[in-house]
């Protein structure tokens, strides 16, 4: 094994280690410090906000579906058709309306 | 176990002699894992703090359903509603969006009894006069707000609000734009006296579905008013729904998105690994001629790609990491979470967990295994002399 090769060897450690421990610390951060504050606010204003956006530009659902579980932008320009939303095509979230039956036969 | 260490070695000392291959090869490899890498981490913060916003929220929501769509309350509810059995709280609320100059900010009105002494603001204090807000970071910033500055907004010009205080960036990314004031106020501000966005209710662990089936149920029928348009009750178990289906959902179209940006970076990176195509030609045209066997040459690539994957995939990782903490995702994030622009006006949350960064490593052995295996095989099982040609 040259010199060269163990250079790189330790190099490859310390990068895996590196990464390893910098997850965990992101981990912890999460964990530890930034929860506190999401918790008080979130008890204080009873739950608000759900997706990727931080305002509800287009419509509610993709903001937060509670408060608005209807995605009204896909009736229109085309009623039914594609949603013109960039907050409906581009996040990581992405809201849909759950169907609830309705339906009640009458015998 | 010594014929494979040295395998290894051969392997990184491969590496090292090939370095314009090598690092090519290692470029390409970050710039397909760093998107994906950022993308799931981004996803990962946004699902912790909604997660947060399900779990600390109210177990049933109750608004009325005008022509199918949610539709402001009646504050005469409360009290039928903090009657029921198993009910701990109750308390209205009002959500709504208006233009902060050429900003969209959403208005959020809660009762000042909801307010917790806990929470910490980056200035001033919560509200606790008539008119006052707090505001978010991100607003404060770019309209340079300050605890004091008095206002008023076009929807309605005779409400003279006051800031009170900002937000701590770190509460969550539905901060950043919001205008939180108190209830009154907030009926006051939208000309909505005696009603409600929604009613929250909180229950008794266990009560939600049974109350929220009441709700639904005998309200509807029993209510003196009940010739109107019907309620509409959300409760817990339903948000939690809409959370699971509103990431896992998003997030399996974006892994499927990416396997087949995958997929066309396969070829991509044959091409690139062909850079350094006719000197491996001769390499493994030489090592198979000093009597290696075709199983050791495969077994050394793989190795080779291993270490490279080995090195790609944490960079990608730690690059961003970086991008993502010290430059909290400038010009990236916009592709991850919607109408923030080039610079994000708030913390991106990103949460780096280990099995996004399993996926990454696994995507880069795939890719370079698919990239290189058939090649060498081809080439290693033609004679030394025409391989070295």
């Amino acid at each position: 094994m040259t010199r060269k090769i163990r250079s790189y060897l330790f190099f490859l450690i310390i990068l895996i280690c590196l990464s390893i421990l910098a997850m965990a610390l992101d981990q912890y951060s999460w964990k530890r410090i930034q929860s506190e504050q999401m918790v008080v606010f979130q008890r204080m204003v009873g739950g608000v906000g759900m997706g990727a956006i931080s305002t509800p530009i287009w419509n509610f659902i993709n903001f937060d579906p509670r408060i608005q579980p209807v995605d009204d932008s896909t009736l229109w320009p085309i009623p039914g058709g594609y949603s013109y939303g960039p907050d409906r095509t581009a996040t990581v979230s992405y809201f849909e309306e759950i169907p609830v039956n309705q339906l009640i036969l009458q015998r | 176990m010594n014929k494979h260490l040295n395998l290894l070695f051969t392997a990184i000392g491969n590496i090292i002699r090939n370095k314009v291959r090598s690092i090519v090869l290692i470029l390409c490899l970050i710039a397909v894992l760093f998107p994906f890498v950022t993308a799931l981490s981004i996803s990962e913060g946004i699902k912790f703090q909604s997660l947060i916003s399900v779990e600390e929220g109210a177990d049933i929501y109750v608004t009325m359903d005008y022509f199918g769509s949610n539709a402001p309350i009646s504050l005469d509810y409360l009290e039928r509603f903090k009657k029921m059995d198993g009910v701990t709280k109750v308390f209205p609320r009002i959500v709504g969006r208006t233009y902060f100059a050429n900003r969209l900010a959403t208005i959020v009105g809660i009762l000042p009894g909801n307010l917790p002494k806990s929470i910490r603001l980056a200035q001033g204090r919560m509200f606790s006069e008539k008119g006052d807000v707090i505001v978010g970071e991100s607003l404060a910033k770019e309209f340079r707000l300050q605890p004091g500055v008095r206002f008023s907004l076009s929807i309605n010009p005779s409400k003279l609000l006051r800031v009170a205080g900002i937000f701590d960036s770190n509460a969550t990314i539905w901060s950043a734009n919001l205008i939180l004031m108190s209830f009154e106020d907030a009926s006051e501000f939208f000309q909505m006296k005696g009603m409600a966005t929604d009613i929250l209710i909180y229950t008794r662990p266990g009560y939600a579905p049974l109350l929220a089936k009441e709700i639904q149920q005998s309200v509807d029928t029993s209510y003196p008013d009940s010739s109107g348009p019907p309620l509409r009750v959300q409760d817990k178990s339903l948000v939690k729904r809409y959370f699971q289906r509103g990431f896992n959902y998003k997030a399996g179209v974006f892994t499927a998105l990416y396997t087949v940006a995958f997929a066309l970076a396969i070829p991509a990176l044959l091409i690139v690994s062909g850079f350094g195509q006719t000197e491996r030609r001769k390499e493994i045209g030489v090592i198979k001629a000093t009597g290696w066997q075709t199983q050791e040459v495969m077994e050394m690539v793989t190795l080779e790609n291993l270490v490279v994957s080995l090195t790609s995939a944490p960079l990608a990782i730690l690059l961003a990491m970086a991008w993502l903490k010290w430059f909290n995702g400038a010009f990236i994030a916009q592709f991850f979470i919607a109408e923030i622009g080039l610079m994000a006006p708030f913390p991106v949350p990103s949460r780096f967990l280990p099995l996004p960064c399993l996926f990454a490593f696994l995507f880069a052995i795939v890719l370079t295994m698919v990239g290189s295996l058939y090649s060498t095989w081809k080439t290693a099982t033609v004679p030394p002399v025409e391989a070295m040609r």
